[in-house]
């Protein structure tokens, strides 16, 4: 698995680096992050973030292993093409772990990166309550080319509510979720989605095959309708312990009630943390 | 490993899905894949013919990956093994690298991730021999 991490600007969200190392330590991911930074004479202010959020990543693995590379020594700015800097530490290990730094908009270096990367996903933390929805999210749930995770903040789900309204359900969106169930150690809520003539009996079937794909894997998971015209409401009120997982196809129900846009202020004012799959 | 003949691969998951995408996908690299979706099979068929590389599940019902990997090493030491989990935690992880897995891979992974790890495997399978 590869895990793109974006580290924000103002602050490292120690808790948000911390879930992503037990998520890495769990899986044996490549991990690189990303330092966003707003100018090129700020390039050394992003790498001094970058070097902190590495201490906090790497006191989250324990290394018995030698999954990551964990030298203190100094790291070295390696200038590329395009506004690009690779930050460089020295030592090899299992695992990559790799800190890149982008100049630029930031949500098209988050875009970038994550294809350059072939990630599987893309982390990023958020406060809760932000006034506005923040450019970066917006164009990253909307243009990222793979699952994105918005963690929020000092939270850790207990439950994840997986909302389905469509068949057409990709085996890594699946894969993802079993990771993060074991991460978690969560519960499951699969949520199907009903219209005007009830739930499709494709999604019926969908739902009964994941339900027992978990059941028979001994997690703790069950089903749950819900109408589409209360779906918004339900949504917006899933709880902080929760994680709400969104399956958005082109044939999504989801997806024409919550364009990617919205789901970028949906972000920003829910308390749960949220997952784009795709 | 003689240089002519192409590397075997055994690949063992219960979901089907797993075998269907990746056997294809290998084979067009140039390797002799056998696929299996219960162990006692894989098991079966690795004891008569030993494997290069082996890419094993870890949740199975009955022989699990970790099992299995047992038995690999015992018969065939210097078999790799890939493990691949999609429920992957710390303990399993290393669990399986004590015992001598070559790597760990979490789902999702993409095809060519996995490929990356046949082609170091089957380097380091190539170093033991010319030592």
């Amino acid at each position: 698995m590869k895990i793109l991490v974006e580290v924000g600007r103002q602050n490292k969200m120690e808790s948000v680096i911390l879930q992503v190392a037990e998520l890495a330590a769990n899986t044996w991911a490549n991990v690189t992050f990303l330092g966003l930074c707003p100018s090129p004479e700020a390039v050394n202010d992003t790498a001094e973030n970058l070097d902190a959020s590495r201490s906090i990543f790497l006191s989250g693995i324990s290394d018995d292993v030698s999954l990551y590379a964990a030298h203190k020594a100094p790291y070295k700015l390696i200038k590329l093409e395009n506004g690009t800097w690779d930050q460089q530490y020295e030592g090899s290990a299992r695992k990559d772990l790799r800190f890149r730094i982008r100049y630029g908009n930031p949500g098209k270096a988050v875009v970038t990166e994550a294809g350059h990367a072939n990630a599987d996903i893309v982390v990023k933390g958020s406060r809760s309550h932000q006034h506005e929805p923040d450019e970066t999210l917006k164009k990253v749930v909307s243009q990222a080319p793979c699952s994105v995770l918005i963690i929020r903040e000092e939270t850790k789900p207990q439950m994840i509510v997986c909302c389905l309204d469509q068949d057409t359900v990709s085996q890594s969106s699946m894969e993802l979720i079993n990771q993060l169930v074991s991460l978690y150690r969560a519960e499951l809520e699969i949520v199907g989605i009903t219209g005007a003539a009830g739930l499709s009996s494709e999604v019926d079937r969908r739902m009964a095959s994941i339900l027992s794909y978990y059941t028979d894997r001994n997690i703790k998971a069950w089903v749950r309708l819900v109408d589409a015209a209360s779906l918004k409401t339900f949504v917006t009120q899933t709880e902080k312990d929760q994680l709400l997982a969104l399956w958005m196809g082109r044939e999504s129900l989801l997806d024409k009630i919550f364009s990617r846009q919205r789901i970028a202020g949906l972000a920003a004012n829910a308390e749960s943390s949220i997952l784009i799959l795709r | 490993m003689e240089d002519n003949q192409p590397t075997r691969v055994l690949i063992l998951d219960d979901e089907s899905i797993v075998c269907k995408r990746l056997q294809p996908f290998l084979e067009k690299k140039g390797y002799h894949v056998e696929a299996f979706y219960q162990s006692p099979h894989a098991l079966r068929r690795f004891m008569k013919s030993p494997f290069h590389i082996v890419v094993t599940d870890l949740k199975m019902n009955g022989m699990d990956g970790m099992q299995f990997l047992t038995e690999v090493k015992k018969t065939s030491p210097e078999t790799e093994v890939i493990v691949i989990t999609g429920f992957a935690s710390m303990e399993t992880a290393k669990e399986s690298f004590h015992k001598g897995v070559f790597d760990f891979l979490a789902k999702p992974f993409k095809p060519e991730e996995i490929y990356e790890v046949i082609q170091k495997a089957e380097e380091k399978i190539r170093g033991n021999i010319k030592q």
